[in-house]
């Protein structure tokens, strides 16, 4: 249990910062007890959190939200409205 | 500015001062204090009593970016009540441009006679339309472009609003004089049609940009919004992906409606999504564009051209709302198929809002299989060929589902609900059914918010604060978008307003105005016979939940009730 397996899944213009500009999905093992906000860290994503909603399970979270094993993380630019 | 009159029943025209009571007022407020003052609440929407309104918004006329556009209202013929729907476009700068404050068209004409109203600085004169009737929006625009000549900025309808469908909006020139631009909700287009008046040609060649007192002062304020808009983050994800970029986010909360609003999530919507959209447009290039503005001035640029895999333009824009109503709700995942039906519903001048809600209903009823495409397409087919199902059809999705007896219907005030489900979302759930306006979601989306979007106790406070807000943009000519630019620097509404029109404001101008609009739209509604019954979802959204959440909307009757009690 040291170690949770998480898939960030990027949205809209955070795919273009991605390497080859439209990553959708990015697998990551993490600590376990970890934050997002350390994950985010690893994977040296940058977001800007008032602008970005992050969303596990079909409800908003914090960046020191505490993945657990098989959590997808959305990553999503706010808009609002379409 | 000026109050100018059309008298639709002797081809006559007058123009009169503003009354003062009108003079601050602008855009969706002015619509709902014209209506109280000057239309019974309980007439006949399609009779000689309503009056088709146009009033532009009060920062209309400057092309600061983003907020030249129109309002159009009346008593709705589709939910009875208020009505303000509003358009990009370039019809509000023209209008502004020969000095109308606002435009009411008035009274009924007693033959069959249709008209082309054709303003210019000298007043109306009424052409006749024959050679028009039955055209689709874009021949008739076509047609008017050629008499006319390329500077005129166009209102106009199609067939459905000739015929008087409930779900018929009213289609303006974007500013590469396509008829795209669209105030769609409320059968204002039929409102229109009651009027036999086919299309409003404004030619503002001889017009004037209007007045501004503190020339500078305004100008300084518009520097500082501009640069509030461009710096905004969103502001950037709407030039790549426009409001196609909603889907993923909606999908993300379980609230994209799905088969006529009986799930929140959709399994194609990899393939509809605007990541996806916007990839495919890069690819097949030629007309398509991902990037467009609908008025001069705009910095945001939201809307696109859809081409197909030749870079023939499909349609311009495809909206989220329309890729939600016409794909997942119909469980389709084929852009091109949705952009086809786009722009077939354009052309019949009919809201793709209300039209997808409709078929999502006729597919619950048995009439096409939820994901075909084709049927789907018949079924917009029979609407032009005016058979009877086609005419149920283009009443819109309450009228349908009374028709066929289905009882999953997704509106409120017979109004179709847009592409956000308020079992996920119950804060727009909550706007859905409080709005004056029946369900819309420009009146007040609540998805942005960092809220649990399921907890019932939290959202008519941030309804209420959108509504509230939404309202003031709407009489501001504002896009909803440009509203991120106001978000940054608030003080500049106050200072663009006074030193436009020499006014002292309140810092909170933006809100009293949308309270007044709110204020005076409930009045009207209570007047029309509207009471806290008709402030309430479809009941089964009560008692069925919704996949994958499994939530129900159950947001307290007392919450809705009381939502606007301290206006
Ligand atoms: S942001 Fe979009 S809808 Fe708003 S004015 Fe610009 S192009 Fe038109």
């Amino acid at each position: 249990m040291s170690e949770v397996e998480v898939t960030f899944q990027l949205h809209t213009v955070l795919q273009i910062q991605t390497p080859n500009g439209r990553l959708t999905s990015l697998p990551h093992k993490m600590r376990f007890g970890g934050t997002i906000a350390d994950a985010l860290r690893d994977l040296g994503l940058q977001i800007n959190p008032d602008e970005t909603l992050i969303v596990v399970n079909r409800q908003n979270v914090g960046l020191d939200y505490q993945p657990k094993a098989g959590d997808v993380i959305h990553l999503i630019p706010a808009i609002a409205g379409g | 500015m000026e109050v100018w009159r059309i008298d639709t029943a002797n081809q006559k025209f007058g123009k009169e001062p503003v009354p003062a009571h009108w003079e601050r007022l602008g855009g969706r407020a002015l619509i709902a204090r014209v209506l109280l003052d000057e239309v019974n609440p309980t007439c006949d929407p399609l009779g000689p009593n309503n009056k088709l309104i146009l009033a532009p918004g009060l920062l209309v006329g400057h092309m600061l970016s983003s907020c030249d556009r129109i309002s159009f209202g009346g008593k709705s013929p589709l939910t009875g009540g208020v009505k303000e729907s509003n358009a990009g476009g370039t019809t509000g700068l023209k209008l502004v441009y020969l000095g109308i404050k606002t435009l009411l068209l008035e009274d009924a004409p007693k033959d069959d006679r249709w008209w082309v109203v054709y303003l210019n600085k000298e007043g109306a004169t009424f052409e006749p339309a024959l050679d028009l009737v039955g055209l689709g929006v874009y021949a008739t625009a076509e047609k008017l472009l050629e008499r006319y000549g390329k500077d005129v900025a166009i209102a106009l309808i199609g067939p459905a609003g000739e015929r008087l469908q409930l779900a018929a909006g009213i289609q303006n020139l974007d500013k590469d004089r396509v008829p795209s631009r669209i105030a769609a909700r409320g059968g204002l287009g039929a409102l229109m049609g009651s009027k036999h008046i086919k299309a409003i040609v404004i030619d503002a060649k001889d017009g004037n940009k209007p007045e501004i007192q503190d020339f500078e002062s305004f100008k300084a304020a518009q520097k500082r919004f501009t640069k509030s808009l461009m710096e905004h983050p969103q502001t950037k994800i709407y030039a790549d992906y426009g409001t196609n970029a909603m889907p993923g986010m909606s999908d993300g909360f379980g609230g994209m409606p799905t088969r006529n609003f009986s799930a929140g999530h959709f399994e194609g919507l990899d393939r509809i999504r605007g990541e996806t959209m916007r990839e495919l447009l890069l690819q097949r290039g030629g007309e398509a564009e991902t990037t467009h503005a609908c008025m001069p001035g705009c910095t945001i640029r939201c809307s696109n051209v859809y081409a197909d895999e030749n870079g023939k333009t499909i349609v311009s824009p495809l909206e989220y709302e329309t890729v939600g109503l016409l794909g997942p709700n119909l469980g389709i995942d084929d852009l091109d198929a949705i952009a086809r039906m786009n722009y077939e519903i354009n052309d019949l001048g009919l809201d793709t809002i209300d039209i997808g809600a409709a078929l999502g209903v006729a597919a619950e009823a048995g009439l096409m299989e939820f994901g075909d495409s084709k049927r789907a397409m018949e079924l917009i087919q029979e609407i032009r060929q005016g058979t009877v199902l086609g005419r149920v059809l283009g009443n819109g999705a309450a009228v349908t589902g009374r028709a066929l007896n289905v009882r999953r219907v997704p509106a409120v005030k017979g109004q179709a609900m847009s592409a956000y489900e308020p079992r996920a979302i119950k804060g727009t759930g909550v706007t859905y059914a409080t709005s004056p306006q029946g369900a819309d979601h420009t009146a007040g989306l609540t998805i942005r918010a960092k809220i649990d979007h399921l907890d019932p106790k939290v959202q008519a406070e941030v309804s209420r604060m959108v509504q509230i807000n939404m309202a003031g943009y709407d009489s501001l000519g504002a896009c909803v978008f440009a509203g991120n630019g106001f978000a940054g620097v608030p003080e500049t509404i106050k200072q663009l307003i006074e030193a436009r029109y020499g006014w002292e404001v309140a810092e909170n101008f933006l809100q009293e105005l949308g309270k007044t609009a709110i204020k005076l739209e409930r009045e009207f509604n209570r007047k029309a016979g509207f009471t806290a019954a008709d402030d309430r979802l479809p009941e089964f959204m009560r008692y069925e939940p919704l996949p994958p959440n499994n939530s129900v909307f159950d947001v307290s009757e007392e919450d809705l009730d009381h939502i606007f009690d301290d206006l």
